[in-house]
């Protein structure tokens, strides 16, 4: 035992047993060679397939996500929005993608000011965006502000499906015409009553950010992505309320 | 030597948990997609009130400015009592409402003009003599067009409107 723990510490041992598993090495890789050789004419096709997740927004059955511009065809080209006019604007969402999922969209109502800068003082809610929330879209009220609505589809898409659309028209209200500021000239004998309008020159906007999230473990993956608790049964979504 | 390699241990270790954390965050499947846009509003109405006087005739128009927006017009005729008056429109589109008010009955799109009212002065008053001095005023108003939900423009001439007026 003695001579054989001597033999061990020797540096002979050492090279020798380097050699064994070097040897061992080269024969197992021969091994396999043999072994793919042996096992070619049992032929066997494995296919994998890797889902992906892909969500479309939709402008009147259009899609609009790809160069991200909606309200393109609003009016007529050079015809200048009419407010109290119902203009057609029905908006979904589609899933693109290879797996069933949930989906959720953000919709922000805004007014831009002549040099472009967001103007909170001017009245989102005149920016008349008519919702059809109907069974299937849920308003998520505890997340949604007069600026900011939230809006939940209750049910998973599955792939190439769309949702019911949330919105129908847009109708700017004719009421912003009130807010004006009135100035009295003079001039060549004409009286001049000019009343100048808040809203004129002003940009609406309308923005709409859509989310997707897998089915699978439903309740953890919104949570998780959305910050949302949700009850997902049999394929039906539904809000909770906030701990 | 045994502190640094506890201390090469322990930060394996946090390494380790961080690692298997941002695994569970990234685990599950998301989407996203956007869209945005805005429209212009053009509300202010820029008019001008054109006028010829010639045999005895005013001839009126009015026309909206380039950047207006589209609006209604009325016009209305004040002169002394003893001046008698003959208003009429040629082409028929400017009818009288009953109300002291001629209105012009087609919606007035940016750049374009109203058809001529046509005051004529049929008597002069009692007494005028070469010299005198007697006015004929037109007094226009302006309402911005409002719109029906299918489109049809409709003016609210109670709501106040844009004024203007010549003698």
């Amino acid at each position: 035992m003695k001579k054989l723990k001597q033999f061990l510490k020797s540096p002979k041992a050492t090279v020798l047993l380097f050699i064994l598993a070097a040897g061992l090495l080269i024969a197992g890789g021969i091994g396999t060679a043999r072994a793919a050789l042996t096992a070619f004419s049992e032929r066997r096709v494995y296919q994998v397939e890797m889902k992906h997740i892909d969500i479309g927004l939709l402008e009147n059955g259009e899609r609009v996500d790809e160069d991200h511009i909606l309200l393109k065809k609003l009016t007529a080209e050079g015809e200048q929005i009419r407010p109290g006019q119902e203009y057609p604007e029905a908006l979904a969402l589609v899933n693109l993608g290879g797996s069933d999922m949930y989906v959720r969209v953000s919709l922000y109502l805004y007014w831009l000011d002549a040099e472009g800068n967001k103007n909170t003082e001017l009245s989102p809610a005149l920016i008349g965006l008519h919702l059809t929330p109907g069974e299937n879209w849920l308003i998520d009220e505890a997340s949604s502000t007069p600026e900011r609505t939230v809006l939940y589809y209750r049910l998973s898409l599955k792939s190439g499906e769309k949702t019911d659309p949330f919105s129908d028209f847009l109708k700017l209200d004719p009421s912003l015409a009130d807010a004006v500021t009135e100035t009295r000239t003079e001039k060549d004998g004409f009286t001049v009553i000019r009343r100048t309008y808040d809203y004129d020159g002003c940009q609406f906007m309308v923005e709409a950010r859509a989310d997707g999230v897998q089915t699978h473990s439903a309740e953890a993956a919104i949570l998780s992505a959305w910050g949302q608790r949700v009850s997902a049964k049999d394929g039906v979504l539904s809000l909770k309320e906030a701990d | 030597m045994k502190k640094k390699a506890s201390l090469i241990l322990c930060g394996l270790a946090l390494l380790l948990v961080l690692m298997t954390r941002l695994g569970g965050a990234s685990a599950y499947f998301t989407s996203n997609a956007w869209a945005k846009g805005g429209r212009t509003l053009i509300m202010g109405s820029v008019n001008e009130i054109l006028e010829e006087f010639s045999a005895w005739t005013k001839h009126v128009t009015v026309k909206a400015e380039d950047d207006s927006e589209p609006v209604f017009v009325r016009a209305r005729v004040f002169a002394d009592e003893s001046v008698e008056l003959l208003i009429l429109s040629e082409d028929g589109s400017w009818t009288d409402g009953g109300d002291g008010w001629w209105y012009c009955g087609t919606v007035l799109s940016a750049g374009e003009s109203t058809a001529e009212l046509l005051v004529k002065v049929v008597k002069l008053p009692v007494g005028a003599v070469a010299g005198t001095d007697f006015n004929v005023i037109v007094v226009y108003e302006c309402s911005r067009a409002l719109f029906k939900a299918d489109g049809t423009p409709y003016a609210d001439w109670t709501a106040q409107p844009e004024k203007g007026g010549t003698q």
